[in-house]
């Protein structure tokens, strides 16, 4: 009878155990930095000046080959649903995650100082669960309607 | 009072660490900024790599292998409405995430297809050329 219960009671730890580890939410994380047109940043981070897609107006090849002025690049990629991604720090150069969300959703905050606290996707995505910006100085959360 | 060593307890007793146990678990929470998951990598940011893979629907898929549900469900709603759309690497156990124009690619999920791009960073590709299998060859759809 006693090894009977010892049995039973090592397969209840057994269960759980495995009820545990298999539904285990993966970790919260949270990335502070600049919201950015990721498709932008990424093309001027590979020719060597990611400060040229860091902010909302981009600089980029003209025809002649010099350097020219996009204003307002990012918002508008940002509202053709590119998707939109934050680098963390303050500085051009800092590692990238897609914000898995509607890029239009945010298009007016595009350049902005954002911390994004959510759930890792994968390697490069982050599924937020909030956004904020900072405005004055003061972290305000965004609105987003997701399908979630 | 009953001793806690009594042989009826000891069961209920185990069931409560184990819940206990379990249910501590679940708070799974950091405030460290994002770190990459420990599979190591063969590539670089701005490396320019071909991968080859399935479209999918990032969202979808990353829900089902997180609620245990059936990713083959996935139909693309999130795609449609603008969330990034993933690729599943042939031959890295990763999905990457593609910088491009989503609704562009709602057609083509769950293709097989080749990607030509650039690294931006872990798991991140810039894709410059999309193809998807037509017959034993390939066709261009970006």
């Amino acid at each position: 009878m006693r090894y009977l219960t010892y049995f039973f009671s090592a397969a209840l730890v057994a269960v759980f155990a495995a009820f545990t580890f298999s539904a285990q939410s993966p970790a919260t994380v949270t990335v502070q930095g600049n919201l950015i047109d990721t498709i932008c940043y990424g093309d001027a981070t590979n020719m060597g000046m990611p400060e040229a897609g860091f902010n909302d107006d981009h600089m980029v090849p003209g025809p002649d080959g010099e350097m020219m002025e996009i204003p307002n690049c990012a918002t508008a990629c940002a509202n053709m649903g590119i998707p939109v991604g934050v680098a963390e720090g303050n500085e051009p150069g800092g590692d990238t995650y897609i914000l898995v969300t509607p890029a239009t959703q945010l298009s007016e905050y595009m350049d902005q100082e954002v911390r994004v606290e959510g759930t890792r996707v994968f390697d490069g995505g982050i599924k937020p669960n909030t956004i904020e910006v900072k405005e004055d100085g003061e972290w305000k959360e965004v609105e987003i309607q997701l399908m979630m | 009072m009953p001793s806690l060593t009594a042989p009826w307890l000891r069961l209920p007793l185990l069931f409560i660490l184990c819940a206990a146990f379990a249910l501590g678990s679940q708070g799974d929470v950091s405030d460290e900024p994002a770190a990459p998951s420990d599979q190591p990598i063969d590539y670089a940011p701005e490396d320019t790599l071909v991968v080859t893979g399935t479209l999918l629907d990032a969202t979808c898929h990353a829900e089902a292998e997180e609620q245990g549900g059936d990713p083959a469900t996935c139909e693309g709603d999130y795609v449609v409405h603008g969330y990034p759309v993933g690729l599943r690497d042939d031959d890295r156990d990763t999905v990457w995430m593609l910088v491009t124009v989503p609704q562009a690619l709602v057609d083509y999920l769950t293709s097989h297809a080749r990607v030509t791009g650039i690294v931006r960073s872990r798991g991140v590709l810039v894709p410059q050329q999309i193809e998807v299998r037509d017959g034993d060859g390939w066709a261009a759809i970006l």
